[in-house]
């Protein structure tokens, strides 16, 4: 009786461990989804020498330096990512706060007030939305450049139709196009949440003599808190995580280039640099992790709302 | 002429690159890819004597056709080059591994121990930049010379994949016998379940076996010898044989896609575990009264139940593959036969001054998401 006990409890074990096969799969997926980062984080506490020639995985705690940040907070040759973190944040914050601000009037109106044309403006708006931004990219490079000018044909008259705000190779240029490429999405959805608000609420209001500003200060800005903070969020790291639109518009000017920029020209120099890549790469990364971390909840709904944007 | 910077970029022999087409009959992925359709094609005139379709969500033939269907279009993308096939083969792969990978880790992750921890390491790449990304994984895919040991971790399991299985010690024997252990049982799954009229679910095992097969058959060394990155010189000296990753056309393409998989698989699970988790639970119970497994569970219940979702999650994906630039921009630039049509543009227009060329190409990229984005907007106002 005992030895046969003792047989189908090993049977059991070993059922078990063919049963948790799948707990096993999804760990060792984990483990591979984190080693990249896990790789880069240790890297950046290692000495130049020692990167170049052992793995990560040699590292112990004599190892160990702060080298890797010190050179690249203090001693960078071009311009230290200090200041390129403030390029970042003088980009992503005026990117954030101005859409938002512009695009929930917006959608308030598109949701609340009627007026002519109110359906055909707000389809032209969100059909922006298919745009991709890579098309818009020369024309408004060549507009922060000389501006936008119009030859009428036959009269043979130029008409200035944006002036020449010699824009090019700042952080505002980058921000402007951040800006008008947010206003759709963000109309968009915050349109699609204002206006799910219950019609009873603003009946309300306005019987107790409430105008549309008020209703809009008072009723509509509280009850869109979650989804300001959504698209926000996502806006934010949209921003600070961008390359394509800073290096076109302001790519070349050292003193306005967001950290992405910093990184990437940092792994262009050819090796020389390339120990300085995983330090640089982790303080970018930073915030966003911060953001990821502290509003995972929000961040997530910020992503599935942003991802219909073009 | 109205049309020239377009006939420019079609007649360009860097867009499309059709020369080496016979090279596919060379190509392994081709042949195995071609097996398993033809694996396909068998289950699928079996499968309709019995129950009428050729394939069904979960039946045998499922598995072959998926995964032929997917080396065989990963050969013609090897041997056909150029941008626009480069763009069509970044959409195809990362579309495809992200969404199933993200939906196999929110199946497996629903309602395991520590779900949330497991599901945040998956889901946190989304929030690293695709620059800060390209950075990282340069870090997974560096190549040494074989003279020196390897810093790259990619390089150092393939480098010590080929020490290990060339060698003699005990760890090369203890890993030779627990490939064979597990060849073994692969090979007792699949004999069992054919034997007791589970067809549909050998198929899954039945890859794997063979894949561990030809492992083992390297391993020890009945043909070849040994798997993994060595080679030997003139004078039979064993020398390390790392992979250039980033530098080996065409399979190059793929690693620097494997830096958006890591990123988007996150993406899809997170949408994707929502979904499974809002299935109701009396469908399921419901199916599980009438006596389904879990995999019947799986593939006739929830699977139907979330394919809008799984819908979702294609669409966005593909919008967001046909732009992708700054992993190519930064990983390689567009050299070594990786270039797409993002990169393609920015250097048209910003490092050539062609801006004509680089305002087509741009409009290629409007038109091609077009369609996918119409779609997308209608579902986000159905959804409103």
């Amino acid at each position: 009786m005992t030895t046969d006990t003792g047989r189908r409890s090993i049977v059991d074990r070993l059922y078990g461990l063919l049963r948790s096969i799948p707990t096993w799969v999804l760990w060792i997926i984990v483990i591979i989804w984190s080693l990249p980062s896990v790789s880069l984080f240790l890297n950046s506490w290692r000495a130049r020498d020692a990167q170049r020639n052992s793995g990560w995985w040699t590292i112990g705690p004599d190892d160990l330096t702060l080298a890797n940040y010190d050179y690249i907070f203090n001693a960078s040759a071009a311009s230290t990512i200090g200041e390129s973190l403030l390029s970042s944040m003088a980009i992503a914050v005026p990117a954030t706060i101005i859409p938002i601000a512009i695009a929930t009037f917006a959608a308030y109106a598109f949701a609340w007030i009627d007026f002519k044309g109110r359906k055909v403006l707000f389809i032209a708006t969100v059909s922006l939305l298919a745009i991709p931004l890579q098309v818009a990219l020369i024309p408004l490079l060549q507009m922060f450049v000389s501006g936008a000018h119009y030859t009428i044909p036959w009269l043979d008259k130029t008409v200035t139709i944006v002036p020449d705000f010699d824009l090019v190779n700042t952080s505002t240029a980058v921000w402007l196009t951040h800006t008008g490429f947010a206003l759709p999405f963000a109309i968009f959805l915050l349109h699609n949440y204002i206006s799910s608000l219950p019609r009873d609420v603003f009946e309300a209001a306005r019987i107790d003599g409430a105008d549309h500003f008020t209703i809009f200060w008072r009723l509509v800005l509280p009850l869109s808190v979650p989804v300001l903070a959504a698209f926000g969020i996502f806006q934010f790291l949209w921003t600070w995580n961008d390359f394509l639109i800073a290096n076109t518009m302001a790519g070349t000017n050292p003193d306005a280039r967001p950290t992405t920029i910093f990184i990437a020209t940092l792994a262009g120099d050819f090796g020389s640099n390339e120990h300085l890549l995983p330090a640089a790469a982790f303080v970018q990364a930073f915030i966003p992790l911060v953001v990821f971390f502290t509003l995972q909840r929000y961040f997530v709904r910020g992503l599935l709302a942003g991802s219909v944007k073009g | 002429m109205w049309f020239s910077n377009y006939i420019t970029i079609f007649k360009d022999p860097k867009a499309i690159d059709l020369s080496a087409w016979s090279n596919i009959f060379t190509s392994r992925l081709f042949w195995i890819g071609l097996v398993l359709l033809a694996v396909f094609v068998a289950l699928g005139i079996r499968d309709r004597r019995q129950t009428g379709k050729v394939v069904e969500l979960g039946s045998a033939g499922m598995g072959p056709l998926l995964v032929g269907g997917v080396l065989v279009a990963f050969a013609v993308f090897t041997v056909l080059r150029g941008t626009l096939i480069n763009n069509l083969w970044w959409v195809l792969a990362v579309t495809l591994f992200s969404t199933s990978l993200g939906l196999a880790i929110a199946v497996l992750a629903d309602g395991a121990r520590f779900e949330k921890v497991a599901k945040s390491v998956i889901f946190m790449p989304m929030a690293i930049s695709l620059v800060g990304a390209s950075v990282v994984w340069r870090f997974m895919y560096i190549a040494r010379d074989s003279s020196k040991s390897q810093t790259g971790v990619m390089n150092a399991l393939w480098v010590g994949l080929g020490r290990l299985s060339t060698g003699d010690g005990l760890p090369t024997l203890i890993v030779g016998v627990l490939v064979l252990v597990i060849l073994l049982a692969l090979v007792l799954t699949v004999a069992r379940r054919l034997t007791t009229g589970e067809p549909a679910r050998a198929a899954l095992p039945g890859v794997v076996a063979v894949l561990v097969g030809w492992f083992a058959w390297r391993y020890w060394g009945v043909t070849g010898g040994g798997v993994g990155g060595y080679r030997f010189n003139d004078a039979g000296v064993q020398l390390a044989d790392p992979i250039n990753f980033i530098q080996e056309p065409p399979f190059n393409n793929f690693w620097l896609m494997v830096v958006l998989i890591w990123i988007q698989t996150g993406f899809a699970m997170v949408i994707l575990s929502a979904a499974i988790k809002a299935v109701p639970t009396e469908l399921i119970e419901a199916a599980r009264v009438d006596g389904a497994d879990e995999a019947q569970i799986f593939w006739r219940v929830t699977l139907p139940q979330i394919a809008t979702t799984i819908g979702v999650v294609v669409t966005t994906l593909i919008v967001l593959v046909m732009k992708v630039f700054d992993i190519v921009k930064v990983m390689t630039n567009g050299n070594f036969g990786t270039e797409v049509l993002a990169n393609n543009m920015y250097r048209e227009a910003f490092s050539n001054f062609n801006t004509g060329v680089g305002a087509a190409l741009a409009a290629l990229i409007f038109l091609s998401v077009v369609p996918v984005m119409f779609i997308n907007i209608r579902r986000m106002q159905k959804g409103a």
